[in-house]
């Protein structure tokens, strides 16, 4: 009786502390953080908050908007045996929680985006993405516009380009 | 056994070198009748050794361990170890409800925010010190994201 007591308390206490890092990523994070085969970012809410002290003339006005709206950012990234990772990582997103926004598969190569919503807003992003080179977990914590988030690559892509044009214009 | 090579594993005996083999041949040769009178008190050493070998527990050794065990009363601790586990739970549950949801900001700059609780659970230290690396990181982490997110927009376009 005791012991049964006993079990089931314990039992409730791995709910709770489990419950206490729910979300994929951390999960996830806390498991391979300290891993070698793994390459880490983090940049904390902290951070973010000390990027509004850096000189923002030369970043582009879609970005600085998307940037400011974020709260961390954490990526994580192995080589090794991707696609191990991948459904690992898979595994353990709690599907309740997450709200399934695009998934391309395209013969080794998926990418799946996922989010967390709530009045509207989105509030956390998590990328998961492999090919055979490698396995990424990216976790955007914030306002995350998804407007903005799409156009950013190719407004930035643009950009480069003509970078580059002038570069060789210069160069002649 | 020599005198020399007695002595000479008397020497290891003492550095704590002998092995197992050795130590037995010194306590076979105290053991023996032709100890020179100098080493008279190692013959005592080793022999008490060799006598402290032979104690045995008594029969009623074990009787007695297993009647204590028994008789104890087992679970005592059982409603201490129950009312931690509440408390530690309620502690915990209490922690993870406290933090709202991250404030909206305004603006084009990152407003502090009050509420750091739901993210700080799973903040891990920061990879960069330098601001304007991080913001790299997380520019080139959002053209990574977007780049992608365009790849499953694309077959639609």
């Amino acid at each position: 009786m005791y012991k049964k007591l006993l079990v089931v308390l314990g039992l409730l206490l791995v709910g709770v502390v489990t419950h206490a890092q729910d979300d994929a990523i951390g999960k996830f994070f806390g498991k391979y953080v300290e891993d070698s085969r793994f390459s880490v970012v983090s940049v904390s809410p902290k951070m973010f908050r000390l990027l509004s002290k850096v000189n923002w003339d030369t970043i582009p006005a879609d970005l600085r908007q998307t940037v400011s709206k974020l709260q961390s950012l954490r990526i994580i990234s192995t080589e090794t045996t991707p696609y191990v990772f991948y459904k690992e990582a898979l595994s353990k997103i709690d599907m309740k929680e997450y709200e399934e926004l695009i998934t391309v598969r395209d013969k080794g190569d998926n990418v799946r985006f996922v989010v967390k919503e709530s009045g509207g807003i989105i509030h956390e992003l998590l990328m998961i993405a492999v090919d055979k080179d490698g396995f990424t977990m990216m976790s955007f914590l914030g306002d995350i516009d998804l407007d903005k988030l799409a156009r950013l690559s190719t407004s930035m892509d643009i950009k480069r380009l003509e970078d580059l044009k002038n570069a060789k214009r210069k160069n002649k | 056994m020599e005198r020399e090579q007695v002595a000479r594993l008397l020497e290891k005996y003492w550095q704590v070198e002998t092995t197992v083999e050795e130590e037995k041949m010194l306590a076979e040769y105290f053991r023996g009748v032709d100890v020179p009178p100098e080493w008279e008190t190692y013959r005592d050493i080793f022999s008490f050794y060799e006598q402290e070998r032979e104690v045995k527990p008594g029969e009623e050794l074990e009787e007695r361990i297993m009647e204590r065990v028994r008789s104890r009363p087992r679970l005592r601790g059982a409603w201490w170890g129950a009312a931690a586990c509440i408390v530690l739970g309620l502690g915990l549950s209490l922690y993870q409800g406290e933090g709202g949801k991250p404030v909206a900001y305004q603006g084009d700059k990152p407003r502090a925010y009050q509420a750091d609780q739901p993210i700080a659970k799973n903040v891990y230290k920061d990879t960069y010190d330098d601001p304007q690396q991080a913001l790299a990181a997380v520019q080139k982490a959002l053209l990574v994201a977007s780049r992608n997110m365009n790849k499953g927009l694309q077959p639609l376009k």
